[in-house]
């Protein structure tokens, strides 16, 4: 599943070769590795498992651009789509 | 043992150290003793000689030399100015009397770098070169891109499309030959031709091997046959 | 004075040397003196895609090592009398050149010649350093496709970072009918993602293929590729150029292609 997705019924090739782009020139140009990538999503994952069951084959999060508030110009922006399964009302709170 | 006189041996020829005190009527003597001594040792040759230790004026180096031929069966063929002392110089001048004389007798001289050739096994690609002092053999291909320098003569038993240069230092009676001659460009000596432009298309192989040599500032390209090889001067 | 142009992508394949030859041409044909410089050390090509092959005597690092004058590794071009080309060394390596001669080597060109197209080597190594040292200019070669554009976008940085003046965007390859089916980026999506002025868009054409191994660059002939690289040649020179409907058949909208 891919962040154009939710805007557009239905995804083009050539429109995943645009989005799928511009994820990675943000990560390229902000020197993210996709290592760090990694690490963020393992720390989300496991501050928001204390509270809630996480449904980890939804899990989508990557760095995007978005318009900067001034308008001038684009800035990098973390992007997280995480589908929950259960809210852990009232139990044990793990880890 | 008297030193007044001494015969001292070089590339080609010999040189004659003279004393610088002695009269000269006694010098010409003493020359005539040693080279009618030696006569057996030295002799029958073509020769160079230089004089060293004493001034001479021509008159007297003709005296010597008229001495040396009296006495001994060397032949001078050339006298070198004592103050021309560059050996690359004297070598050369006495070579080209040398291949004069030769020929002169009808010999077919085979210039140093043509008369050895180094032989390579497989085929040379684009960016690929082969350099050399000597001829150079190729028992494969000489593909676009590729350069073979030879002071020499090139032989490629294969197909040539890349670059040849025979005869780099300037020699003019190199050659190349291939069995497949297609090549982009041929030098020989300083000259250089190139292949006619093609649109894109390569040219059919050839059947016969050909040869490429240099014939007043031009280069051609023929079958090997026995005209082509009586013309070669190699 | 002339101006130094580098022609420059990051990836292989995309058709920088296609660009730099036809872009050359395209000048030539435009009454500009002009000469190329094939700064792909050890993989020479656009002397093949030239034509001029077989006219090589001497070579970029024979010129930089001073073992023959400028004018004497020149290479005049068969058929424009103002365009003249300087080919690579094919049996020498990227370390043969310094960007510091580079530099003075375009420095000399300019005062004869109007303009000095570099093609550069494909990578960001030294070949590369080589190619920017002197340019004052770049054009950007990509094509469509998410490899080429990504390393378009480390080039545009590189560039950049090396405070070139200006720099455009070529986009090549570039096919109507896949961006209609939405299988291919249209060239405003890639301008949208590079952020940078477009100068160009040439489509993919077989023409090209054909023009290559005739070693005659097709600019400005009735192709479609050959009138979008004419377009970018008259842009270069400043001339206010519409683009070109690639789609062979008139159109109603006006659209950024060609």
């Amino acid at each position: 599943m891919s962040f154009a997705d939710f805007f557009k019924k239905k995804s083009t090739s050539g429109q995943d070769a645009k989005n799928r782009l511009k994820f990675v020139l943000v990560s390229d140009r902000s020197n993210c590795s996709p290592e760090i990538m990694e690490q963020i999503k393992n720390d989300i994952i496991n501050v928001l498992s204390k509270y809630v069951e996480i449904d980890l084959a939804g899990l989508d999060i990557k760095i995007t651009q978005t318009e900067s508030e001034g308008g001038g110009g684009t800035v990098p922006a973390l992007f997280a789509n995480i589908p929950i399964k259960d809210l852990k009302h009232g139990k044990a709170i793990k880890q | 043992m008297n030193n007044s006189v001494v015969i001292k041996g070089m590339k080609s020829g010999i040189t004659l150290i003279l004393d610088e005190e002695l009269d000269f009527e006694e010098l010409k003597a003493q020359i005539a003793e040693k080279f009618a001594s030696s006569r057996e040792f030295l002799g029958r040759s073509d020769i160079a000689i230089s004089f060293e230790g004493r001034e001479l004026d021509i008159d007297q180096i003709k005296e010597i030399l008229d001495i040396i031929d009296i006495n001994s069966d060397l032949n001078i063929i050339y006298v070198i100015d004592n103050n021309l002392e560059d050996n690359e110089v004297f070598d050369k001048e006495i070579e080209a009397i040398v291949r004069k004389q030769e020929e002169k007798a009808g010999f077919i001289r085979v210039e140093t770098a043509a008369r050895f050739g180094e032989f390579y096994k497989g085929s040379l690609r684009s960016g690929q070169s082969i350099t050399s002092d000597n001829g150079v053999i190729i028992v494969g291909d000489v593909n676009a891109g590729a350069t073979v320098i030879a002071k020499g003569n090139i032989v490629i038993l294969g197909s040539i499309f890349g670059t040849a240069h025979a005869g780099c230092d300037g020699n003019y009676n190199a050659f190349v030959a291939a069995l497949d001659m297609r090549p982009t460009q041929i030098r020989i000596g300083d000259i250089i031709a190139r292949s006619a432009d093609k649109k894109g298309k390569l040219l059919p192989a050839k059947k016969r091997p050909e040869i490429a040599y240099a014939n007043d500032g031009n280069i051609y390209i023929e079958e090997i046959s026995r005209e082509v090889l009586n013309d070669l001067k190699f | 004075m002339g101006e130094v142009i580098v022609v420059t992508s990051g990836k292989g394949g995309v058709g920088k040397t296609t660009t730099s030859a036809n872009v050359g041409t395209g000048l030539a044909k435009l009454d500009k003196k002009v000469v190329l410089i094939d700064t792909d050390i050890g993989l020479r090509n656009l002397d093949v895609v030239m034509g001029l092959e077989n006219r090589i005597v001497y070579n970029l690092v024979d010129v930089v090592e001073g073992n023959c004058r400028i004018k004497q590794a020149l290479i005049k071009d068969k058929r424009y009398p103002t365009l003249y080309l300087l080919p690579s060394a094919q049996t020498r390596d990227k370390t043969s050149v310094t960007p510091e001669q580079m530099k003075k080597l375009t420095e000399q060109l300019k005062e004869e010649f109007d303009y000095i197209i570099l093609d550069c080597p494909a990578g960001i190594e030294q070949g590369f350093k080589n190619a920017i040292a002197g340019a004052d200019r770049a054009l950007v070669v990509t094509t469509p496709e998410v490899s080429a554009v990504r390393d378009a976008d480390r080039i545009i940085g590189l560039l950049e970072a090396n405070e070139m003046k200006q720099t455009h965007l070529i986009i090549n390859r570039l096919r109507m009918d896949m961006v209609k089916r939405g299988d291919m980026m249209s060239a405003e999506d890639v301008v949208e993602i590079l952020a940078v002025d477009l100068i160009g868009v040439v489509p993919d054409d077989e023409n090209i293929v054909v023009s290559t191994n005739q070693g005659e660059p097709l600019v400005g002939n009735d192709t479609l590729a050959g009138k979008a690289y004419m377009n970018i040649c008259r842009r270069i020179l400043g001339e206010e150029v519409p683009y070109l409907d690639l789609n062979g058949k008139k159109s109603l909208f006006k659209r950024i292609f060609g």
